[in-house]
């Protein structure tokens, strides 16, 4: 789907979402929590604002899309929720730690211990086989070969990949790769779950295989999942729908539908 | 991240890049074997050339000599003195004589040297064909093929067992101490063996104890001889002090110095020879040294295209949770790795090198008629300081990338095309 007719239905999410009858807060603590976070670069001598006083919660187990048009912000709100990149102003707190202005290897430590990461594009790498891609988590962080291995294989058989453990990642198609990709992000088996556009370069089919495997992550396996998409269609996979716009989360788009 | 892991991780990058690895490991290999086979030229001539002048046991070993006093008495006493010096293991007192040795019609002049059997090592005595003394007061004679050739005895085996005339010349001194005339004595010996001599001399060994049971006369034999009366009067030419530890050597020589001998030890040579080689052996790892810069600038090449190539696994990592430790430290070993495996190839290459030109020489030699040499050595302590220097220079080769590569921002990284 175009950003153009993203937009076109922008008005009807935000009107479902508002309309979604059981709108409400929660009481409990939230996963994620950014206040009032602003980010602006400088490119040359003028300062581009990229989000402005966005403020946002995200609660455990909830499957939330990020909608919008290219250039809206929603990419940067996710590297600022990865801890990734500060914001300009605000504040970012995850699990209840404040990692606004943490150092970043620090950053590094939390991020490995909280979040699963799926990009876009799937990176490997290239020098290891898909096992030992898929291990690369628990390697970084200190875990004996014999364990990783071994929940790498768990990893891959929940998805469905464990026939191709000893391929190079490059030889797979690009939905086997974001199904290796999700089998990295969950093999130390953190809370939540972040994709950023993981149907992004898929054929619609493969997209779908990939969309229900995220569904079964946070319906079956309670994860927090939190998606960056360009598609609409997808929305009804989202427990909350957050429709960015010009760097602001469209007033009213921020609504729980369960 | 483990060590291993990132060991894996640099090997599995090397052979993933099989031509690149090959060419840069082999420049690292290169300027390596150049190093190990010129220094161990140099360390292989140093020996050669050590072995020529001395054997191991010389180094331990002090001549000592009353030099132009004639004052000084070097006896049975001044031997006892010497051999209760601290660190002293044994004196090997000597006489030299002159005298000439013959066989039916021809006859030749030799150097007599009375020495103790048991100390023929000491004295730096190999038997070439043959065996050593049978006792200590045998009338045996060990003489050089040199002396043998001179009185029709070319053959080593025929030489041995063979009966001789030795006669020797004793400087006769008169009451007032001036050497007046040499008195011949005549007596038969058998040839134990024979000897090597690389300088073309005649020399012959005797018992030290036989030339005391010929039974000179005290009249001639008193000032410088004195074989059979009295001990006391018994004044050697040289004794040969050995220390128990090369280390100990320049003490001990300073005790004997001190009582008025002169001392000359073959160490003196031998530490002029280690100089000049050290010297020799500078130049020659210098010229190695540029080829193993060389080597590491290729290496850092390598290094610094290889960041560029995974900026995005770069990028990968950081959001996997490595700390920018962790990727510095994944580029280091990468570089070590490089250097490590480089400097092991570059040694095996070298010594390969080297036995293969040695071995071509020894064909050559052989066919021309000398005997085999070494003229190649790597001792084990050198190599060890050889990888030791790949080591350091890897690492310093692989400060710069590896620091790059850790300041590099994750998300740049992974935007990075």
């Amino acid at each position: 789907m175009s950003a153009e007719q993203a937009v076109v239905k922008e008005k009807t999410i935000a009107e479902l979402a508002s309309e979604s009858a059981e709108s409400q807060e929660r009481t409990q603590t939230p996963d994620i929590e950014i206040t009032n976070v602003s980010k602006s670069f400088e490119v040359g001598r003028s300062t581009i604002t990229v989000l402005k006083n966005l403020s946002l919660k995200i609660y455990p187990e909830e499957f939330i899309i990020i909608l919008g048009p290219s250039g809206s912000g929603k990419s940067t709100l996710l590297n600022i929720l990865l801890g990734l990149e500060p914001p300009t102003t605000g504040s970012v707190e995850l699990k209840g730690t404040n990692i606004t202005h943490m150092k970043t290897d620090k950053v590094a430590k939390i991020r490995y211990k909280v979040y699963g990461i799926v990009f876009q594009r799937a990176d490997w790498v290239r020098s290891f086989n898909v096992l030992d891609n898929v291990t690369l988590p628990l390697a970084i962080n200190n875990i004996s070969k014999k364990i990783r291995r071994q929940k790498a294989a768990e990893r891959l058989k929940q998805v469905g990949m464990y026939d191709h453990a000893q391929y190079a990642p490059t030889e797979l198609s690009g939905g086997q790769q974001q199904k290796v990709s999700l089998a990295r992000a969950l093999i130390n088996d953190p809370p939540i779950v972040v994709a950023d556009e993981p149907t992004g370069n898929l054929d619609s089919v493969s997209a779908e295989k990939v969309m229900n495997t995220f569904k079964e992550l946070n319906e079956v396996f309670h994860k927090t999942v939190i998606m960056v998409t360009h598609n609409i269609d997808y929305v009804r996979y989202a427990s909350r729908t957050i429709y960015v716009r010009d760097g602001a989360i469209i007033e009213g788009s921020d609504q729980f539908k369960k | 991240m483990q060590f291993s892991f990132v060991v894996n991780l640099s090997v599995s990058h090397l052979s993933g890049r099989k031509l690149r690895s090959i060419l840069t490991i082999g420049g690292v290999s290169v300027g390596i074997a150049l190093v190990v086979f010129l220094v161990s030229l140099g360390f292989g001539l140093q020996e050669m050339i050590k072995s020529q002048v001395t054997n191991v046991e010389a180094l331990t070993i002090l001549d000592v000599s009353k030099g132009e006093s004639t004052l000084l008495k070097l006896n049975q006493d001044i031997v006892n003195q010497f051999e209760q010096i601290q660190d002293v293991s044994n004196v090997s007192p000597s006489l030299s004589l002159s005298g000439q040795v013959s066989r039916a019609e021809s006859i030749t002049d030799v150097a007599i040297y009375g020495i103790e059997p048991k100390f023929l090592s000491m004295e730096g005595i190999k038997v070439t064909t043959g065996q050593e003394f049978s006792s200590d007061n045998a009338s045996e004679i060990l003489i050089t093929n040199t002396a043998l050739n001179l009185i029709g005895l070319g053959d080593p085996n025929e030489a041995v067992n063979s009966e001789l005339m030795l006669k020797l010349l004793v400087p006769v001194k008169a009451e007032d101490g001036t050497n007046l005339d040499s008195v011949s004595k005549e007596v038969r010996v058998t040839v134990v063996g024979t000897l090597s001599d690389t300088s073309d001399l005649s020399i012959a060994y005797v018992p030290i104890q036989f030339l005391e049971t010929l039974g000179f006369t005290p009249d001639y034999s008193a000032a410088k001889v004195k074989v059979s009366d009295t001990q006391a009067e018994k004044d050697f030419s040289v004794a040969r002090v050995q220390v128990t530890d090369q280390s100990k050597l320049p003490e001990v020589r300073q005790q004997i110095e001190a009582m008025g001998y002169q001392v000359d030890s073959v160490a003196d040579t031998v530490g002029q020879i280690d100089k000049i080689f050290f010297i020799f052996e500078i130049i020659v790892a210098s010229f190695g040294a540029i080829a193993l810069f060389v080597a590491a600038m290729g290496a850092l090449n390598t290094l610094t295209v290889s960041l560029l190539e995974r900026t995005r696994e770069i990028g990968l990592m950081r959001s996997l949770g490595a700390t920018s430790k962790d990727i510095y430290f994944m580029f280091l070993t990468e570089s070590i790795v490089i250097g490590m495996i480089g400097g092991l190839v570059g040694i095996g290459i070298g010594i390969g090198v080297s036995r293969i030109v040695n071995m071509a020489l020894n064909y050559l030699a052989q066919k021309a008629g000398g005997e085999p040499v070494e003229i190649f050595y790597a001792p084990l302590v050198f190599l060890a300081v050889v990888q030791g220097v790949v080591f350091l220079v890897s690492l310093v080769t692989g400060l710069y990338p590896s620091r790059r590569a850790a300041k590099i921002n994750p998300l740049d990284a992974l935007r990075y095309e």
